[in-house]
């Protein structure tokens, strides 16, 4: 009898400590693994909204370039990953682009059009603003790709070029899969051509402090760019002047007599269509 | 063989459980360890290079904590080094977080971010590789972190010089303000005259120091600073006003401040009578390196008229119009376009406001004038008010005719000096003195000097080996001696 009890007790402890080790191996993995798989996924589903977004800006130039209207370029935004979903936001307005020269108003407000997709827990979300794709993580935003925006020498004459996008449309669509997206090019646009031998500021003003923040980033590096162009160099005593101010983000240029600044803008429109799957 | 079999048993249970629980131990100890490195894993982030050669960004992903990171060039921790920029677009090396976006500057002149490599730290002191620059010095593999890690050798510098100089910008050209300062007793380090067609000044500021710092512009009363991260900012000044404009330069031992004081103000003009009873007032119009003066000036021998007298001294005015305007005067005639010319160097106008009812030929009368200057298209008023006609007993003047000075007449051997006096009344004792200063008797004249009275001097004799005069006049009128003309380098030609 003294055996079949001993006997008994051993296997019940036995089996109970196995089961113990199994749970101790399963709360670890959730406690531990699952987290991290996850944070590792999301950052992985960054990277893949990002070449998506850096996908649609070669499809959407592409359009421009080769002036095909009639043409959509089709994109299924990842926007949700496999473990959050996603939404992708069309705005039409999320702030406003002006010229000035020499405190006159050279060009009147342009409002600047967004297409971004937000998704993960970590508050991130990409975009599509002004010609360039951006990343944004916590309230803080960089360029994956700079706008395009451009300071040139060209024969002592300094020369800014932009194009801004103008995107028709508005939605806020959420989805658990990827959301397709259909852009047109609308028509052709012309450049509009300023030329003044004053002071001129360019002038964005943001509808949030972290846009402000990424323009003031775009002026900068193509003020860098410009200077530390090795081919022409920079105009001897034009400065160029990036500053911030809370909501809005300026380039001061000031040309030496006789100078001229020539400025370069092109808005090409496209129709963007979204369907929610 | 019972004994042994139970002996047996209960032996192996011991053994089992004994072993479960080392096997548990084990366990434990290497999960506890699995989840410890897990939770402290390597930051999953993007770095982005700049055209700034010293700047990195902040890509995207997960936020950087400066006690986890370690910077490396050239084999040596340069942490004390790395700047972040903060809001406001000031730099420090006191932060904590690099966030998506934000940029670090090394501020050690021998690196760029190209020599950069970046090493994270977890809580136990592993550390990753998660960034290295196309020129950074490699790190040897499975031990990124150097047992003994050199600091550079840096000789202490001083704090950081915060001195800087300002300039005009007039239509978008640099003025050194050191070239159009006027010496008027201004209780200001700089002083600048507003430019009458605009509303604001604006001034650019240069920074001394050119070393790995952070400079951080300010002025409490200026509407706009563009707060620059270079050594250069343009800073608004609407005018009128005392400005004072800050600099903050730091490095990683301190930092330095000065400040300029700069008083910007309006056009000038005042008018007043003088003790010989003419006008003067003088505006004076700073742009570029010329000077425009406009003088209103009650020159005339007649009472019941006023001379308005304009001229420009500057080289750079051939696109200055002006106009007067005395339409609004009670007393006055002529045409309201004065001049439409673009006025030239040395050029000089008058205009006569006449007093058409004499009601006042012998007491005052007045005038109303409005000068207005065009200039590129835009016009100004430069000054408007009222202008008083004196009596003929209120005012004598004196002054010397043509250039003041007039070289003539050679047979006398020397430099004749023409003064007229234009009085009139009873300027009983008013004196006209020469003092030349080279060896001549000086000259005076005690009578009381009469309407248009012509003096002559002979200054000097080249004969006599003299061939400059330095001649100082002075009028005297009731015991007051005002000067009116020296000249210190008067050439006297050869007969």
């Amino acid at each position: 009898m003294m055996q079949k009890s001993d006997s008994g007790l051993s296997v019940a402890i036995g089996f109970i400590m196995l089961l113990m080790i199994i749970a101790l191996i399963i709360g670890t993995w959730a406690l531990v693994g699952v987290p991290e798989q996850t944070r590792n996924a999301e950052s992985y589903h960054a990277i893949g909204v990002t070449n998506a977004f850096l996908d649609y800006k070669i499809g959407v130039d592409d359009l421009r370039l080769n002036n095909q209207s009639g043409v959509n370029v089709s994109m299924l935004i990842p926007a949700a990953s496999a473990y959050s979903s996603g939404a992708l936001r069309l705005s039409g307005n999320v702030g406003t682009l002006s010229i000035f020269s020499n405190e006159s108003l050279l060009l009147s407000e342009v409002g600047m059009s967004r297409l971004s997709a937000t998704f993960g827990t970590t508050n991130t979300y990409v975009g599509y603003e002004g010609g360039g794709v951006f990343r944004s993580d916590y309230g803080y935003a960089t360029w994956v790709t700079p706008p395009m925006f451009e300071l040139d020498n060209l024969s002592n004459d300094l020369y800014v070029t932009m194009v801004v996008p103008r995107l028709n449309g508005s939605f806020f669509v959420g989805s658990t899969e990827g959301i397709p997206v259909d852009t047109g090019w609308k028509n052709a646009s012309q450049w509009e051509t300023f030329s003044t031998n004053q002071t001129v500021e360019i002038r964005y003003n943001a509808k949030e402090e972290w846009d402000a923040q990424l323009w003031y980033t775009a002026f900068y590096e193509a003020v860098e760019k410009y200077e530390n162009d090795e081919n022409a160099g920079k105009i001897a005593n034009v400065t160029c002047t990036p500053g911030i101010n809370g909501n809005t983000a300026s380039l001061l240029i000031h040309p030496v007599s006789g100078k001229i600044i020539h400025i370069h803008i092109l808005y090409p429109e496209y129709d963007v269509d979204v369907r929610s799957s | 063989m019972i004994r042994e079999s139970g002996v047996s048993n209960v032996v192996g249970v011991i053994l089992l459980l004994f072993l479960v629980m080392v096997t548990s131990a084990v366990l434990g100890l290497v999960l506890s360890s699995a989840t410890y490195d897990a939770v402290d894993t390597t930051p999953d982030v993007i770095f982005t290079v700049s055209e700034d050669p010293y700047l990195l960004y902040h890509g995207g992903g997960d936020i950087l904590y400066k006690n986890d990171l370690v910077f490396y060039a050239g084999g040596y921790d340069i942490s004390d080094w790395i700047f972040l920029e903060n809001e406001g677009n000031t730099w420090s090396n006191l932060w904590t977080e690099w966030h998506t976006g934000q940029a670090i500057n090394i501020s050690y002149d021998e690196y760029s971010a190209s020599d950069l490599a970046i090493v994270a730290l977890d809580s136990r002191g592993n550390s990753y590789l998660v960034y290295n620059g196309p020129t950074a010095d490699p790190i040897p593999s499975g031990k990124p972190v150097p047992d003994v890690t050199p600091k550079p050798t840096v000789t202490p510098t001083p704090l950081p010089d915060a001195s800087f100089t300002a300039d005009l910008v007039y239509r978008g050209e640099i003025v050194p303000l050191e070239d159009i300062s006027n010496p008027i007793t201004y209780d200001a380090d700089v002083y600048i005259c507003t430019d009458p067609l605009s509303d604001y000044v604006l001034v650019y500021f240069t920074a001394s120091e050119t070393g790995s710092v952070t400079y951080a512009w300010s002025s409490a009363q200026s509407t706009y600073v563009y707060n620059s991260t270079q050594r250069g900012t343009w800073i608004y000044l609407p005018s009128p006003g005392v400005y004072t404009v800050t600099l903050t330069v730091a490095n990683s031992y301190g930092s330095n401040t000065s400040s300029m004081k700069i008083d910007v103000e309006p056009p000038q003009f005042e008018a007043t009578v003088s003790v010989n009873g003419y006008w003067s007032s003088t505006w004076n119009w700073w742009y570029g390196y010329g000077r425009l003066n406009v003088n209103v000036l009650n020159c005339s021998n007649d009472s019941t008229e006023m001379g308005v007298k304009l001229y420009s001294d500057s080289s750079m005015t051939n696109e200055l119009e002006l106009v007067l305007d005395t339409t609004r005067s009670k007393t006055s005639s002529g045409s309201t376009l004065w001049n439409s010319n673009a006025i030239l160097e040395g050029d000089r106008y008058y205009y006569y406001i006449s007093d058409y009812d004499y009601d006042t030929s012998h007491g005052l009368s007045d005038g109303y004038v409005v000068v207005t200057a065009t200039y590129a298209g835009s016009s100004k008023v430069i000054f408007s008010g009222q202008v008083d006609i004196k009596s003929i007993n209120s005012y004598v003047d004196a002054y010397v005719v043509g250039e003041k000075w007039k070289v003539s007449n050679i047979r006398y051997h020397g430099v004749q000096v023409f003064i007229t006096a234009l009085t009139g009344g009873n300027q009983k004792d008013m004196t006209v003195i020469i003092t030349p200063m080279n060896g001549e008797s000086a000259y005076y004249t005690e009578n009381a000097i009469a309407l248009w009275d012509d003096y002559r001097y002979q200054v000097g004799n080249p004969r006599d080996g003299v061939t400059y005069a330095e001649v100082i006049v002075y009028v005297k009128e009731n015991g007051i001696i005002e000067e009116i003309y020296y000249d210190r380098d008067l050439l006297i030609p050869n007969a």
